[in-house]
């Protein structure tokens, strides 16, 4: 692979504003499962330096949608772009290595390695940038998720909460360019999901990343995102600010039903 | 001199002297025992002393590979055959080489080289073929991987059986130079030790471990699994020839059989008792197997077990190992050093001599000292 | 290369294929529902052949010792289940195969050390070394039984996975065992089944095996074993179909060696088939059949 050209995080906010260039995008994705459409020509772009919200009802396509983002699927028709390049056939590496992080919907994290060593993996194999000082970049991160204090045990012996800030670390470790993010909040109680929308908010803050999140916290996205995006039965069903999602009739007939009416 | 100086204290250097320092403490203490037991080289314990630093070597470098990225490799067997053929191909004597290897060239006929170019070519033959082999093999599945793995161990059989002019096929090879001594088995057992440790520890190595745990994940982490595994493949195949050239230049004379179905079930077997993830487990492993072949062959050949007579039965000796290998994979599946190698046993044991036997926590591995 | 030729080649591919078709098959099955490549599969084909050794040389007729040969495999399948595998339930890829790597080495000594550590001839009937002549054809009845005799096992087989409710459950528990547990398919049964079939298929496999070579010894099963694992390899990791067919890929592939390879090389063709299989997988990584990719 070509040692790539780094870019420091100053140039990271230039090319959001200098558009297409670079977006992490989804161009009329269509994704097949032995005949089932779990996408059906989706299309979405991401802007380094936003949040935008991926919800739907279970099975409506929005994993498969991060996996095809990310390169773990290649989709059976469509294209994945990321700043500038068509990355649709690229293994996940390549597409890790352009700056896209991501987390998983059930953990997977390196297990029997030390909490450190997952998030130096994440640290050494990421994004290149020059004159990184992967130590230091480690202990902070570790620091900033507080992991410090268990950052010799193996990353098995963490409870849940802990297990989700170290994928997150690991993600960031990577100095990425776009985080997607699998639902982070499942299983986590309302303080809980409060807290990670600081960390999300001072993580696009301090990182600069455009943020892709996928979670049924409804509370959360709204609180959280610019623009949401709603999908359904693989197509999309509506993108918007959080205002318009919500006030989109057929996403409340579909999908939002009363758990909005009562928000709003 | 402040390069060095940073080197030693960066937290990689720190890491790797903590593990290989005792490691190779013991192997010194192995080597100074036979080295005072049998100061003429001679004898059976010498042999057998030199014979396990030997396969020291052998299980380290399959470690490197194996241990590291969770993938079974029944091919090393094959990578240390071709260490012995190509040192007994630069140094067997040329009337005797024009014997047993008619196929030889004329420039590889006349060549009777030392310990130090014989070594040097092998490693260099192997890393070869494992790199030519590499390309298909390290971008298979992880079970195809092991499959092709062990067709590549037949395919080598079959290479070592059958090409007569080059390999004297089933009938062997015999007439090798004594080079290998205690000391330089040794001093490459400990330098495979320190190479297997400084590979853990570095960055590949992290990311090869990585895969072992997870390879999807560490793949959207940004790593290159197929690269990893490329690396640690050539690598640990080159380690492997080199140890079949020492083991060629100690025992003399082989055929196809010694790289093969049993060897490798003997390696496999050192490794699984010791614990795959760690290197002080390889060493672990190859000397308890070392030891536990050793008093049953004497049941075995001659019916005798420490002095008393017992019936003799054949093929006792791989039984016994085979039934302690599989009680061990369902008792204690990661080995008996499991994930800690033997500096973070050592610091468990001293903090629980130190707490009076206070009950640690489970993460006191590695760095639980600090 | 005349058309009789061809024709007499197809029939030992068919002959070969379908051997190496039901010791594939015996291993996928194994595999799809407890993800164990059963290295000790080659001991069942082993113990066939001890059975019928020790049997006929003490004058027990040929049918009888078939019919018990096939019956102690699959017994012993079974056990290995039980007493080896079971405690290893739910354990990694690598933990499971080293485990029946080193239960085939086990048995493998226990042969030596009870029965004889050198080969033993063993001979069948007659009729199996004779041939038949249809038309240009010369046909030994080895590869007549040997031909039908898979084909049959491959139709029951098939018949009882998509009719019998206990094959069906058997595959969907190959194609996902933890959809499989969730729809309340009883993993000990499903499990211990596969081991029956399992065992079934490496006694019928052994008998054929060993009519063919006429002698048993205690390392015999690594060739059968190898060749299963090859071919399931072939074929895809976990899928049935894809057994059958790797194993027919597979003999294809040695028989072809065998005829075109000059007979100076000639003692290389197994080791040019296993190149093949290697450059098949160099382009098909998952296999021929690979089942569907994992979901995240």
């Amino acid at each position: 692979m070509p040692a790539e050209q780094g870019q420091g995080p100053a140039a990271v906010v230039q090319s959001s504003e200098t558009a297409a260039d670079g977006t992490l995008s989804a161009r009329e994705v269509v994704k097949h499962f032995r005949g089932v459409h779990a996408l059906d020509g989706v299309s979405l772009t991401l802007q380094p330096g936003e949040i935008v919200g991926l919800i739907g009802p279970n099975g409506s396509g929005k994993t498969t949608l991060l996996n095809v983002l990310s390169g773990i699927y290649p989709p059976t028709s469509g294209r994945v772009w990321c700043r500038g390049r068509d990355v649709t056939t690229r293994k996940p590496h390549v597409i890790a290595h352009l700056g896209v992080g991501r987390t998983f919907q059930n953990i997977r994290l390196f297990s029997h390695l030390t909490v450190r060593q997952n998030v130096e993996v994440g640290s050494v194999s990421g994004r290149k940038v020059e004159g990184v000082d992967h130590q230091a970049d480690v202990d902070r991160l570790l620091d900033r998720f507080s992991l410090s204090g268990s950052a010799e045990a193996q990353a098995l012996s963490l409870p849940y909460g802990a297990q989700r800030r170290v994928e997150i670390a690991r993600a960031l470790a990577g100095r990425p360019l776009f985080l997607l993010l699998d639902e982070p909040a499942a299983g986590m109680n309302e303080a809980e999901s409060d807290q990670l929308l600081e960390t999300i908010m001072g993580v696009r803050k301090d990182f600069g990343c455009g943020v892709l999140i996928v979670d049924h916290d409804l509370r959360l996205i709204m609180r959280l995102c610019e623009r949401i995006h709603v999908l359904a039965e693989g197509v999309t069903l509506a993108t918007g600010t959080p205002q318009e999602v919500r006030a989109d009739r057929q996403v409340i007939d579909v999908f939002l039903g009363d758990a909005l009416k009562d928000d709003v | 001199m402040a390069v060095f100086a940073r080197l030693i204290s960066s937290r990689f250097m720190r890491s790797v002297l903590r593990t290989a320092v005792p490691l190779v403490v013991v192997l010194v203490a192995v080597m100074v025992v036979g080295a005072v037991m049998a100061p003429d080289g001679r004898g059976a314990t010498y042999r057998l002393l030199v014979n396990f630093l030997i396969t020291v070597v052998i299980v380290v470098a399959l470690q490197m590979f194996t241990g590291n990225s969770g993938i079974v490799s029944w091919g090393h067997a094959a990578f240390v055959g071709i260490g012995a053929y190509s040192t007994a191909w630069f140094s067997v004597p040329m009337v005797i080489k024009e014997d047993i290897f008619p196929g030889l060239p004329a420039w590889m006929m006349g060549a009777e080289w030392g310990l130090v170019p014989c070594l040097l070519v092998s490693t260099a033959i192997g890393a070869l073929a494992a790199a030519v082999v590499g390309l298909a093999i390290c971008r298979m599945k992880e079970t195809a991987m092991a499959m092709s793995t062990l067709g590549l161990l037949v395919i080598a059989h079959g290479i070592y059986s059958n090409w007569e002019g080059w390999t004297r096929g089933t009938e062997g090879v015999y007439a090798l130079p004594t080079n290998t001594t205690i000391y330089i088995a040794c001093g490459f057992a400990c330098l495979a030790v320190l190479l297997a440790v400084m590979f853990k520890y570095s960055r590949v190595g992290l990311r090869l471990q990585a895969s072992r745990e997870d390879p999807l994940s560490a793949e959207s982490t940004g790593v290159s699994v197929v690269r990893a595994r490329y690396f640690a493949w050539v690598a640990s195949a080159a380690m492997s020839a080199l140890a079949g050239s020492l083991w060629a230049q100690f025992n003399l004379a082989f055929g196809p059989a010694q790289f093969y179905y049993a060897q490798v079930f003997a390696i496999l077997s050192m490794l699984v008792i010791g614990g795959l993830a760690t290197v002080s487990g390889a060493l672990v492993g190859a000397g308890i197997t070392t030891v536990i072949f050793e008093v049953l062959r004497g049941v075995e050949n001659e019916g005798n077990l420490f002095g008393i007579e017992v019936p003799q039965i054949s093929g006792l000796a791989q039984m016994i190992l085979a039934l302690i290998t599989l009680l061990i994979l369902i008792f204690r599946p990661n080995g008996l050093l499991a994930w800690w190698e033997l500096d973070g046993w050592i610091v468990k044991a001293r903090d629980r001599f130190w707490k009076g036997g206070r009950k640690l926590a489970p993460d006191a591995g590695e760095k639980g000292g600090e | 290369m005349s058309a009789s030729e061809i024709g007499q080649q197809l029939i030992n591919v068919l002959s070969l294929g379908s051997t190496y078709a039901l010791l594939a098959l015996g291993l996928a099955l194994v595999f799809g529902v407890m993800g164990l490549v059963n290295f000790a599969y080659g001991e069942l084909v082993t113990i066939t052949g001890y059975t019928m050794y020790l049997m006929t040389i003490n004058g027990v007729p040929w049918g009888l010792a078939v019919v018990c040969g096939i019956t102690f495999a699959t017994i012993a399948s079974l056990l290995m289940e039980r007493l080896a595998f079971r405690p290893l339930r739910n354990a990694s890829f690598l933990t499971l195969l080293f485990a029946s790597f080193a239960l085939s080495v086990i048995l493998q000594n226990v042969f030596r050390a009870t029965v004889s550590p050198r080969t033993k001839g063993i001979r069948g009937p007659g009729l199996l070394i004779e041939s038949l002549q249809i038309g240009p054809l010369t046909i030994s009845w080895m590869s007549i039984v040997t031909i039908v005799v898979g084909a049959a096992a491959l139709i029951l087989l098939t018949l009882f996975m998509r009719g019998s409710l206990a094959g069906i459950s058997m595959r969907a528990a190959a194609e996902n065992f933890s959809v499989a547990r969730l729809m309340g398919i009883k993993a000990n049964r499903v499990i211990a089944l596969a081991f029956v079939i399992s065992g079934l298929l490496a006694g019928v496999a052994g008998v054929l095996w060993v009519s063919r070579s006429g002698s048993v010894s205690p390392a015999m099963g690594f060739v059968p074993i190898l060749k299963a694992f090859i071919a399931t390899v072939i074929g895809g990791l976990g899928s049935l179909p894809g057994a059958v067919l790797g194993g027919f890929v597979l003999a294809a592939a040695e028989i072809f060696f065998i005829v075109v390879l000059p007979t100076s090389v000639q003692p290389f063709s197994d080791p040019f088939a296993l190149l093949l299989v290697i450059a098949i997988l160099y382009f098909k990584p998952n296999g021929l059949l690979a089942p569907v990719a994992e979901r995240v």
